[in-house]
């Protein structure tokens, strides 16, 4: 803050008189990390497209943030000066060190993150913990049902300003005519009735909020097995079995640009009340998915096999990631209203959660290869080895890996 | 004159006309455009709802349009012009290619809405070098490289090297003409030359299975020739445009099972889809599929840039507009016109499924009448001589159908209601009635 004080005098004493030699104060303390953070420096968070939002800090609520996407946004929002703290049961640690992090990065992260113990679906405590703490900005990033939402809006609203709630795509009624815009039919029935019901909520309660619905997030520690499972197949050197034609087309959406997204969000007059889909730029196939996927590992394009999903019962197994149907929607209303771009392209980004996550040897589930033998047999019969074969229903030990 | 003079001096700004009560502001300045229009294909009509565009907008417009007046007049879009020169559209029939048949004037605006390749285009180009502010060259999306990862076509995206079209944008860079350049894709609406979803009705309107090249999920872009006019007419004046490409589609997609559900919802019917793959029935390969109306491979564009550059919205929506254009299929007649379904046919003799009865929706009198669609009869000529799936009549080689497509019927009343699998010679037992014995002189 003192430094913008410095710099616009300075750049004053500039434009009068163009002799006078400027030079920018080295008096501040913290000149230091507002350096780093203005410089383009090796960690992300330094990056000083993200340091100018010009909004004023906020303190801000957010619910959960140790699993995935509130990593990145609430060192997103810290960065940008804010006051974060996290509501978690506290399972996991509050702060610990991902891949994006350097070590002062992380230092300064873990010292001022805030945290505030407890279990959300205790609504009375929910309450009680939030009251007096004087959010004025609640990030509600890991909510599933609208009675969720509730306590939170009571605990904070004498000082709510903004409430920034993560949906989902998955909500939009399925169409022939693609892709999904925000205006689109929703469908009640669908698995995120829950999303549904909160922005609904969320709607009738008057409150500012903006909903923020992604397609399928991706990146380094992404706990659900999207790239991961393309990955596994990659690595182990098997054929990726792709439901149906392979020609379905989805949208993968990296989690930084999403965090970017929430960022955006904050203070900005024409979210109030707005929903907005967040994800990649571009649409890409089944097919599309697996060869990119390659290519971010740097190995030769998979042998791919096309099956029909309907000629097997895999009981409770889930044999692809994705739903097996057309899923993309339109990002232009948030690229419009947020002044926000996605800066990673399908390639690049995979190749970045590859980097650092699933190439360092870390992952989140184990792979399971039933689905696939039974395709594989299926498909071309005994005569077929896969690699590893011998173990094929067995999930493959990670030494075979290496 | 005075205008368009006062239009060049100001670099080609326009202004509308302002309501009545700021007449002291009022200025209008118009350009004087011309549009070199097409003397068929998809692209036809464009010509005919950018002038009315440009009209609506005040800019004084001329259509040099290719081909022979008195031929082409006799159908739409075409024979709609006289509409226009009553609005004081000029028409002028020529030969792009042929400055000297160019009509007179000093034009601001050129759009070249007729050449696909630099042979066609380059007279045109030449002639106006100099002389215009701005030259649009209506080109086609089918000219981007078609990407199996990412489908959707963005500007800026590799582009087939051999294409026609490639070759003029090429040109045009390089002449360092003020130009901009459309790509459109599939487009529908009144008045056009060449089918878009009529394909599509023609059958499910005679209940007939709709052949849909696998997996019939394949996303194509229908835009209403409206839309595409609308953006094409945001070129006068505006400068910002020059030297840009713009894809002109909607910005919503659809599949090809998605159309020919909309359009039986629009019929009140139930469409049959039966997926096939061209390859195996050996009607087509690397996105084409014989008698089917489009790319056979997911074909869409990104509208976005046109969105943000240059204030354009789409006003139509397929799923919207399908039933004024089931409607006007009705109104037109077409319903009662015969349709060759030659293609279907063969494909689905080929699946081994019955051929249906073609049932149109007007009992067909028993006298002959010419199949009125000529390409696919055209192809009748290469079917292989070792398909014995086909009609008897088939084999003996003639040129065009001149049967009715119900000629089975009238072969023996006995016969039983599903058709016997073509795969082997069906006896034809005897003449009937209804086919006459002369039917040979008809050829």
């Amino acid at each position: 803050m003192q430094l913008n004080a410095s710099t616009r005098r300075a750049s004053a004493i500039k434009a009068g008189s163009r002799r006078v030699q400027v030079k920018v104060s080295a008096r501040f303390s913290n000149w230091r990390e507002q350096a780093e953070r203005s410089a383009p420096s090796t960690s992300s968070y330094g990056s000083s497209s993200k340091s100018s939002s010009g909004v004023e800090p906020k303190k801000i609520l957010m619910m959960g943030g140790t699993r995935f996407i509130g990593l990145y946004l609430a060192r997103d929002l810290i960065a940008q000066g804010h006051d974060v703290t996290l509501f978690t049961r506290g399972k996991k640690k509050v702060a610990y060190e991902i891949p994006e992090d350097t070590p002062s990065s992380f230092a300064e992260y873990s010292r001022k993150i805030k945290h505030i113990q407890g279990d959300r679906m205790d609504f009375p405590e929910v309450e009680r913990k939030l009251a007096r703490e004087g959010f004025q900005v609640v990030y509600d990033i890991n909510g599933r049902e609208a009675v969720e939402v509730e306590p939170v809006l009571k605990g904070t609203k004498s000082t709510l300003e903004q409430y920034i709630y993560c949906s989902s795509a998955g909500v939009y009624l399925k169409n022939d005519m693609m892709p999904h815009r925000e205006e689109d039919a929703v469908d009640p029935k669908s698995r995120h009735k829950g999303k549904l019901d909160t922005e609904e909520l969320l709607r009738k309660s008057g409150v500012n909020f903006t909903s923020i619905r992604p397609v399928y997030i991706y990146g380094p520690l992404n706990y659900n097995p999207v790239e991961e499972w393309f990955f596994h197949r990659l690595k182990a050197g098997r054929p990726i079995p792709v439901p149906g034609s392979g020609q379905q087309v989805t949208q993968l959406g990296h989690v930084k640009d999403l965090s970017t997204a929430f960022v955006k969000v904050l203070g900005n007059k024409k979210a109030a009340r707005q929903v907005y889909n967040i994800s990649g730029e571009r649409f890409v196939t089944f097919d599309g998915i697996a060869k990119a996927c390659a290519k971010a590992m740097g190995v030769p394009e998979p042998e791919l096999i096309h099956y029909n999903a309907k000629e097997f019962d895999f009981g409770k197994d889930k044999a692809f990631p994705m739903r097996d149907q057309h899923f993309f929607a339109s990002v232009d209303k948030a690229m419009a209203d947020l002044d926000w771009t996605p800066e990673f392209g399908l390639v690049d980004g995979l190749r970045d959660s590859y980097k650092k996550d699933f190439g360092r040897g870390t992952f989140r589930k184990e792979p399971n290869f039933k689905c696939d033998d039974m395709i594989i047999e299926a498909k071309k019969g005994s005569s077929f080895s896969a690699p590893k074969a011998a173990a094929a229903s067995a999930p493959i030990s990670r030494s075979s890996w290496r | 004159m005075q205008s368009s003079m006062r239009a060049r001096v100001a670099g080609g700004a326009r202004r509308a006309v302002g309501p009545a009560s700021r007449r002291l502001t009022v200025s209008v300045m118009n350009s004087n455009v011309l549009i070199a229009n097409t003397k068929g294909g998809g692209h036809a009509f464009i010509g005919l709802y950018l002038a009315k565009e440009l009209l609506k907008k005040g800019h004084k417009v001329t259509i040099l349009n290719d081909g022979d007046a008195d031929k082409l007049t006799k159908k739409n879009p075409y024979a709609k012009y006289h509409e226009l020169e009553r609005q004081g559209v000029t028409i002028a029939w020529g030969d792009p290619a042929k400055p000297s048949t160019y009509p007179r004037g000093n034009f601001d605006v050129v759009y070249d809405n007729n050449g696909k390749d630099l042979a066609s285009c380059q007279p045109l180009i030449d002639h106006f070098k100099h002389k215009v502010d701005h030259y649009v060259f209506v080109s086609s999306a089918g000219a981007y490289k078609a990407d199996p990862i990412e489908p959707m076509h963005v500007e800026g995206d590799a582009r087939k090297s051999t294409a026609g079209h490639v070759e003029v944008e090429a040109y045009l860079e390089k002449a360092r003409m003020p130009y901009t350049v459309f790509q459109p894709l599939y487009i529908y609406g009144p008045n056009t030359a060449k089918d878009c979803e009529q394909w599509f009705v023609d059958r499910i309107i005679r209940d007939r299975p709709v052949l849909l090249p696998a997996p019939g999920i394949q996303l194509t872009s229908l835009t209403h020739v409206e839309d595409v006019a609308s953006m094409l007419a945001t070129v006068p004046g505006n400068r910002a445009a020059i030297g840009q490409m713009y894809n002109v589609c909607s910005d919503r997609c659809i599949t090809f099972t998605g159309i020919a559900k909309a359009i039986g919802k629009a019929l009140g019917k139930d469409p049959e889809i039966i997926l096939y793959s061209p390859e195996k029935v050996g009607t087509g390969k690397s996105g084409k599929a014989e008698g089917f109306p489009f790319r056979t491979v997911h074909f869409f564009a990104s509208a976005d840039k046109a969105k943000r550059e240059l204030g354009w919205k789409p006003k139509h929506d397929f799923q919207k507009d399908v039933q004024g254009l089931v409607n006007d299929y009705k109104a037109n007649g077409r319903d009662k016109k015969e349709v060759d379904f030659s293609i279907d046919d063969k494909i689905l003799a080929a699946l081994g499924k019955s051929v249906p009865k073609s049932s149109s929706s007007s009992s067909s009198s028993s006298s002959f009448s010419r199949v009125s669609s000529s390409s696919s009869a055209a192809k009748a000529e290469e079917l292989p001589r070792s398909r014995s799936s086909f009609s008897p009549r088939r084999d003996l080689k003639i040129k065009r159908t001149v049967l009715p497509p119900n000629w089975r019927d009238s072969l023996d009343e006995a016969e039983p209601a599903s058709a016997k699998p073509a795969s082997g010679r069906s006896a034809t037992t005897g003449r009937s009635s209804s086919v006459p014995k002369d039917w040979r002189s008809a050829l």
